[in-house]
């Protein structure tokens, strides 16, 4: 009752404040929608996949759910096209999308991706993605083939073509959208280029007569398999242009010497717009060979900029050709720049590849669009710039992505940070840096984003480091607040204190840690924030984390608190690079605590014991809370030889033992929040597993050897973030683990992160319907077409299957047997069948509240009917031909809204394409869906009257008359009067009534003709009559007595009578209507008319 | 200033509204179930036109809770005019039905502009029609699964009759109408607005009148002083009265006709003019050894009817009125058979001659 009062109070409140205030409602609604998201509903990015270009992610997807896909009227496709194998020629191209010419749509790319593997040596030539004006030849994969997200959609107007394609590029070979070297060879991962535009970006249009293709600048090898993957919609009006411009710069190659400007993107003065910069990526590419790592390469905002050489506007790339050339300019090689602030002021910074095919030196930067872009004003610009010098072997380029606007936007306060690096043997437990607000700052730090960024430039110690809470921070070398980036220059200075020990770590730092903070040899500080396992030796990415919190609860640091890196395991070594970076706003108020917290448990040892639980996470019985998990980052790491076994996460209904980290130590985002109520054990702890083994939210085989660049080892990473989808409700009595499934190798080194939010168990979220599974590991399968996994949607469900998520993971555990690279596929299928059925109770699903599902879910040698032709992938993958490499991963969540749709009797399918040359290898597939009713369609009724004016002309009393359209009348019944055409979906049909009067005089005193009445008769001459009937004229109605005879009937006593009924099979009938009268000799003379009211009910 | 803090105000209260909005969100753990048996019968489907609402639909939950609300949401573009809770009936059948094909709606509810104990609200916000369950002493709850009738618009009569409509959109197309809730159950079912859903029938009566004299040469034979002699067709005359000829007449004419006669009385061209003196106005019986003539008429069938003075046993001839009317209907009518005789009388000294007289009969019809 209160409830109900509150909202009605709330809501007239609302109404009134809405009117009173002019409130743009829509805004409102986007405010409120934001404002849930941020709440508590969803959460982050994969940042992790951006350290494993193989683990591909929609970044920065945060629009409303609307699973728009559902509707078949949405015209939305996806296809990965390829593997294609490369080739010697110059030019070639591999994929190419166009929409042609007529076609009357519009093309609108919500995600491309580009990702290239090598089965055998190729070379670093560039690829690139470019806007092409003509396409022809090559093989087209026909309209049919292409796969639609909902098969019920029309086909695509779009010509995909492969394996070259003949092309007519736009613009110059330096307008590239996206640009990668070629992968040198085998086990090189760095060519993976992905972008998901977010609901506030402009997509790349392709209107008719233009479209993209990915081609390589140069001549390649025939050991390249690449692929070009691109989601799409259709409509039939071109989106509004909206000065959206997306270049990947030309790539360096340059010995360079200190501060040599790779590439620099200027807003020149005078330009009269401000250049909302929302993507950067940076950094050396790879290395064609071996090259120095000595010359940190940053990325700096300038104040000028000239010489190099110029991209001319034209060139630029627009993602909508009607927008109007950039006024940014964007130069390379050699750029001549004036640098702002002082040497610290780096917006990102990365340690440069030193050794062949090595990708930590590449970093993204990828603004939130909740969070303050970067601004460039008139007058600003950002630069790539070699700190010192260079290597003419390091493959340097920017990528920019950015609006130009005419009102610069309001300043947000915001700030961007990149160190230097620190290159120390520092003592165990050393403090590297800290961000920490000073006691009467005035402000609160709103941490959205945090980095890691550790690489070695030879063989190292596998140490571990860490950020944790601090409370003081006095010591270190103090960054000028002045050289503390801002995102926009209208902000003011940082009130925020940054400290690091010096390159050479040489300043002692001693902040103050909270929580627990071990630097024992165990090394498990249990209030981590994050965590990264330093790299043990040159190319390794594992000491390479970072979190992008918003939308959820940013890490909150009030006056008095921080935020401190330290070594947390082992002591430092010379020969590893160490850099953090971060990303925060600075509010005035102190912000409410929203009751998220995070960890990042480990690094714990492996172990060799199947079964091993490394930690739970156990919502107790009596917590009185339930848990939202909204972030989970599996990170197993080899430092040695170790097993490729198998590591899952999966429900628990019970923990107890191991080491139980004590509530008050669990760092929470706002110190302000509770305790939390969670259970969260690591080492050794006792579980009881909720189901069998299959059921698995979270697969991965664990690397059986340390990593290198061209092996990196980050098949057991695996992060899972649920930002528009459900997430992992554990209510009281409910928990998860991290095990090994089987046998371990005390080698491995494991890592855990969590976030979430607690929420009283009585607020527990409604279950959404959604289920995520990891189905494997099945063991590779020599045979052509051999079906791994499946998940299927059959007939009877009466369920729609919305696929959210979807992954394949591939991993070798032994040598190869030529042939291998060879393709993994995921396919959609008509029927599934045979190999090993997971039932439906060890289907997990993210709520336990959800219903069991309906589908079919098989693996292992499953039997299927792949629907569409091999050239229609959904997702394909190369299979690692070498252990370690990555190269079998590929994940992805699906365009948010844009979701594909399974309809009963469909489904997807893991298969391999070719016959493959051993079983040393293993294969998941992860799938995330949620199973809603088959919506009815959309009600329809339909009706209509061919002629509302008939007539019988002049009533004799010695002859019948009939009605005629013509309104003349006939004096023989040959011909209907007018028809009723009728048609509905509804479940019961419609009814057709009649209604009215009788032929009426009004000019003569309202003398009337006599309705025949409710029995059907024959006319009769000199008798007043006025009788009605019907005839099918086609269609599946039915004249309803007493109409529906050779005779007459009107029974007004009766009116509204019913007249005729039909189906709701929208078949549209169509009724004869025919019109009867008689008068007598003394029926009043005058102009008689009859009102006849058709009503046509339908009953849904 | 005010403005500000009046702005700061609301951003409080709309913030809090948010966050209470958003943490309701998760206490919504009712689950809708969806309505059946869905329709809107309208009085007419065509555009931009008042009509009544017909809604019934089957209610898997049912409303027994006197939190219970059921929402009908119009779609936009019907407009609701002056709507009171006159213009809404609420019944429902008892019991479970397995359709709403043909349910007996025995329970009508009570309503009034606010819910009451026994008695439902029903209140109309914008397009959205609210009906809240009484706030205790239900007279009947509904039950799961009963078929539920709300009429809207001057159809709906239980209490007070309702005398608003509801005016259909102006644009032809299909609209939904929205059945919602804190009864928990939700459907919607669809209707169709067109054009114009009448059909308009057009026909003519032609105006006609029926007008005929059976016989135009009658005559009295010879007339004597010692006895009445009545007019015959075969001119020869008779002693007793008989019908000389008939006149029919016969019109649709709304308002009838009238028939008039006029003419001469008997006169003797051939000794001097000599006239056998007309009864006049009065109706007057046969008398012997008096000069008279004068006529009557019988009528029968039609609505036609003798006028006065002929009308009655008598004989009248008011040659002073001519035209006299001699007969009329006030309405269309089939024909009317007027059965016409005269009456001739001398005196002893009347003229001999060769005496005729000329009667004129006009029949008149009144369109």
């Amino acid at each position: 009752m209160f409830k109900r009062f509150s909202k009605l109070v709330l809501n007239t409140f609302l109404i009134l404040a809405i009117f009173s205030l002019e409130v743009n409602l829509p805004a409102l609604v986007d405010g409120f929608k934001s404002n849930q998201m941020s709440v508590g509903a969803i959460v982050d990015r994969l940042y992790l996949a951006r350290q494993n270009k193989d683990v591909v992610d929609n970044f920065g997807v945060r629009v409303p759910k609307a699973e728009a896909a559902i509707s078949s009227a949405e015209r939305e496709y996806n296809i990965n096209i390829g593997p294609i194998t490369g080739t010697v020629t110059a030019n070639y191209v591999y994929g190419s999308l166009f929409n042609p010419s007529g076609s009357g749509r519009t093309i609108s790319i919500k995600r491309v991706m580009i990702k290239a593997n090598a089965a055998a040596g190729v070379n670093y030539v560039n690829v690139a993605l470019r806007r092409t004006t003509a396409a022809s030849a090559g093989t087209q994969i026909t309209a049919a083939n292409i796969p639609k997200k909902n098969a019920s959609s029309s086909d695509s107007i779009a010509e995909v073509r492969h394996t070259g394609a003949t092309a007519t590029f736009a613009g110059a070979t330096q307008s590239r959208l996206l640009g990668s070297p070629l992968p040198g060879t085998t086990g090189y991962q760095y060519a993976v280029r992905e972008v998901v535009f977010d609901e506030n970006d402009e997509k790349i249009i392709l209107q008719p007569g233009e479209g993209v293709a990915l081609y390589q600048e140069a001549a390649g090898t025939t050991g390249l398999r690449i692929s070009l993957e691109i989601e799409w919609e259709e409509v039939t009006s071109t989106p509004t242009a909206e000065s959206e411009y997306m270049l990947s710069f030309q790539r360096v190659e340059v010995a360079a010497t200190a501060n040599y400007v790779y590439n620099s993107l200027f807003n020149p003065t005078g330009s009269g717009r401000t250049a909302v910069v929302k993507r950067v990526w940076f950094g050396t590419e790879t290395c064609d060979t071996t090259a120095v790592y000595t010359n940190n390469i940053q990325l700096r905002r300038i104040s000028a900029a000239s010489a190099g050489t110029q991209i001319t506007a034209a060139n630029i790339p627009k993602k909508n050709t009607s927008s109007g050339n950039s006024i940014m300019e964007a130069r390379y090689t050699g750029v001549t720049v004036t640098q702002t602030g002082g040497v610290d002021a780096r917006l990102g910074m990365v340690t440069p590849c030193g050794t062949t095919g090595e990708e930590g030196g590449w970093n993204k930067i990828e603004f939130h669009p909740d969070d303050e872009q970067l601004i460039l004003q008139p007058g600003e610009g950002i630069a790539l710039i070699s700190e010192t010098t260079g290597d003419i072997d390091q493959l340097v380029r920017m990528h920019v992505e950015w609006e130009e606007v005419v009102s610069a936007p309001t300043a947000q306060n915001e700030y961007i940070w990149a160190s230097n690096r620190v290159e120390a043997a520092a003592a165990l437990g050393a403090t590297f840096y800290s961000i920490f607000n000073p006691t009467g700052s005035g402000k609160s730090a709103e941490v959205k984003r945090l980095a890691i960024r550790v690489n070695a430039d030879t063989t190292a110690t596998y140490s571990s480091f860490n950020f944790q809470r601090i409370s003081t921070s006095t010591t270190g070398t103090l960054i000028a607040a002045a050289d503390i980036p801002k995102k926009h220059t209208g902000s003011s200075n940082s009130s925020m204190q940054i400290r690091w020990c010096g390159a050479a770590c040489a300043t002692a730092m001693s902040p103050t840690y909270v929580g627990s903070r071990s630097i024992a040899a165990s090394g498990l500080s249990d209030s981590g924030i994050m965590k990264a396992l330093g790299p043990g030796t040159v190319g390794q990415i594992h000491g390479q984390f970072e979190i992008t919190f918003t939308p959820n609860e940013p890490l909150v640091l009030k006056e008095g608190e921080g935020i401190g890196f330290y070594l947390n395991y082992l002591a430092g070594d010379i020969d590893q690079y160490v850099k953090i970076s971060a990303e925060w706003g600075e509010v005035a108020s102190v912000p409410t605590a929203q009751n998220e917290y995070l960890i990042d448990i480990g690094a714990m040892p492996g172990s060799a014991t199947a079964s091993f639980n490394y930690a739970t996470f156990f919502n107790p019985a009596a917590s009185g809370k339930t848990a939202i998990i909204k972030r989970s980052a599996l990170r197993a790491n080899a430092i040695a030889a170790a097993a490729y076994n198998q590591i899952q996460v999966k429900r628990i209904s019970a923990a107890s033992g191991g080491t139980q980290i004590t509530a008050a130590n669990i760092p929470k985002k706002n110190t302000a929040t509770a305790n939390s109520a969670m259970e969260i054990r690591r080492t050794g702890v006792t579980a009881t597993y909720s189901q069998t083994t299959d059921a698995q939210f979270i697969g991965v085989t664990a690397p059986g050897a340390a990593a290198t660049a061209a092996a990196l080892g980050q098949n057991a990473w695996r992060s899972v973030n649920f930002e528009d989808d459900e997430r992992i409700i554990l209510q009281p009595g409910e928990g998860i683990v991290l095990n090994n499934n089987s046998a371990g190798n005390t080698n491995h080194r494991v890592y855990w992160y969590l976030e979430w939010e607690e929420v009283d168990s009585v607020n527990t979220p409604a279950s959404e319907g959604e289920y995520l599974i990891t189905v494997g590991p099945i063991t590779g399968s020599t045979a052509i077409n051999y079906v791994y996994a499946s998940l299927f949607n059959p007939g009877t469900s009466a369920k729609m299957y919305v696929i959210k998520r979807i992954g394949i993971r591939g991993n070798r555990t032994g040598a190869l047997t030529a042939p291998g690279y060879i393709p993994i596929t995921l396919r959609t299928t008509s029927a599934a069948s045979g190999g090993t059925q997971i039932t439906s109770a060890n289907i997990t699903e993210k709520h336990t509240g959800t219903a069991a599902s309906t589908a079919e879910l098989r693996r292992t040698g499953v039997t299927a009917t792949l629907a569409l032709s091999a050239t229609s992938r959904l997702l394909s993958a190369t299979a690692p031909g070498a252990v370690n490499q990555p190269g079998g991963i590929i994940e992805k969540e699906l365009v948010t809204g844009d979701e594909l749709v399974l309809y009963p009797g469909q489904g997807v399918a893991l298969y391999q394409e070719a016959t493959a040359g051993d079983a040393n290898v293993n294969y998941y597939m992860t799938i995330e869906w949620s199973e809603i009713d088959v919506p009815l369609p959309p009600q329809s009724i339909s009706f209509s009257i061919s002629d509302n004016s008939i007539g019988f002309g002049t009533l004799l009393p010695g002859g019948t008359r009939y009605a005629t359209g013509d309104t003349l009348g006939a004096s023989a019944d040959s011909a209907n009067a007018h028809t009723i055409s009728v048609a509905t979906n509804a479940a019961s049909g419609y009814v057709m009534y009649l209604a009215g009067s009788t032929l009426t005089c009004t000019t003569c005193g309202g003398a009337t003709i006599t309705a025949v009445g409710a029995s059907a008769v024959a006319p009769s001459v000199g008798t007043e009559q006025l009788g009605v009937r019907g005839v099918i004229v086609s269609g599946t109605g039915a004249v309803s007595a007493p109409y529906n005879t050779s005779n007459w009937a009107l029974d007004t006593a009766a009116f509204p009578d019913t007249f005729a009924t039909g189906a709701g099979d929208e078949v549209v009938t169509t009724y004869g209507l025919r019109y009867m009268s008689n008068i007598a000799s003394n029926s009043e003379s005058g102009s008689y008319s009859s009102n006849l009211t058709f009503i046509v009910t339908a009953t849904f | 200033m005010f403005t500000s803090t009046y702005k700061q105000a609301l951003s409080l209260g709309l913030t809090f509204a948010l966050i209470f909005s958003y943490f309701s969100y998760f206490v919504q753990f009712a689950s809708a179930a969806a309505l059946a048996n869905i329709s809107n019968t309208l009085s007419t489907q065509t555009v931009s036109t008042a009509a009544n609402h017909t809604i019934v639909f089957r209610t898997p939950t049912g409303a027994a809770d006197t939190t219970d609300t059921i929402t009908i949401t119009l779609p936009t573009g019907f407009t609701t005019n002056t709507f009171a809770f006159d213009d809404v009936d609420l019944a429902f059948s008892a019991g479970s039905q397995a359709n709403c094909t043909a349910p007996t709606y025995s329970n009508e509810a009570t309503i009034a502009a606010a819910a009451a104990a026994g008695t439902w609200g029903a209140a109309l916000a914008g397009q959205v029609l609210t009906l809240t369950a009484p706030s205790s002493a239900f007279a009947t709850t509904i039950a799961a699964n009963a078929c539920v009738q709300i009429q809207i618009g001057t159809h709906a009569t239980a209490g007070t009759t309702g005398n608003t409509q509801i005016t259909n959109h102006a644009t032809p197309g299909s609209y939904e109408f929205a059945i919602a809730g804190a009864f928990a159950d939700t459907g919607s079912t669809t209707v169709n607005i067109i054009t114009d859903s009448e059909v308009d029938i057009a026909a003519t009566v032609a105006q006609s009148l029926t007008f005929s004299i059976s016989d135009v040469s009658i005559g009295f034979g010879t007339l004597n002083a010692a006895a009445a002699r009545y007019a015959t067709g075969d001119t020869l005359g008779n002693a007793a009265e008989t019908e000389a000829h008939t006149l029919i007449v016969g019109t649709n004419a709304a308002n009838g006709y009238s028939m008039t006669a006029s003419g001469t009385t008997l006169t003797c061209a051939s000794c001097g003019g000599a006239t056998v003196t007309a009864i006049g106005a009065a109706n007057t019986a046969s008398s012997a050894g008096t000069e008279q003539f004068g006529i009557r008429l019988n009528a029968a069938g039609g609505s036609g009817a003798v006028s006065a003075p002929y009308a009655a046993a008598g004989f009248a001839f008011d040659s002073a009125a001519f035209p006299d009317q001699v007969a009329s209907a006030s309405g269309a009518t089939s024909n009317t058979t007027y059965s016409a005789r005269y009456l001739a009388n001398i005196a002893a000294n009347t003229e001999a001659g060769t005496y005729s007289s000329t009667i004129t009969y006009v029949a008149t019809a009144n369109f």
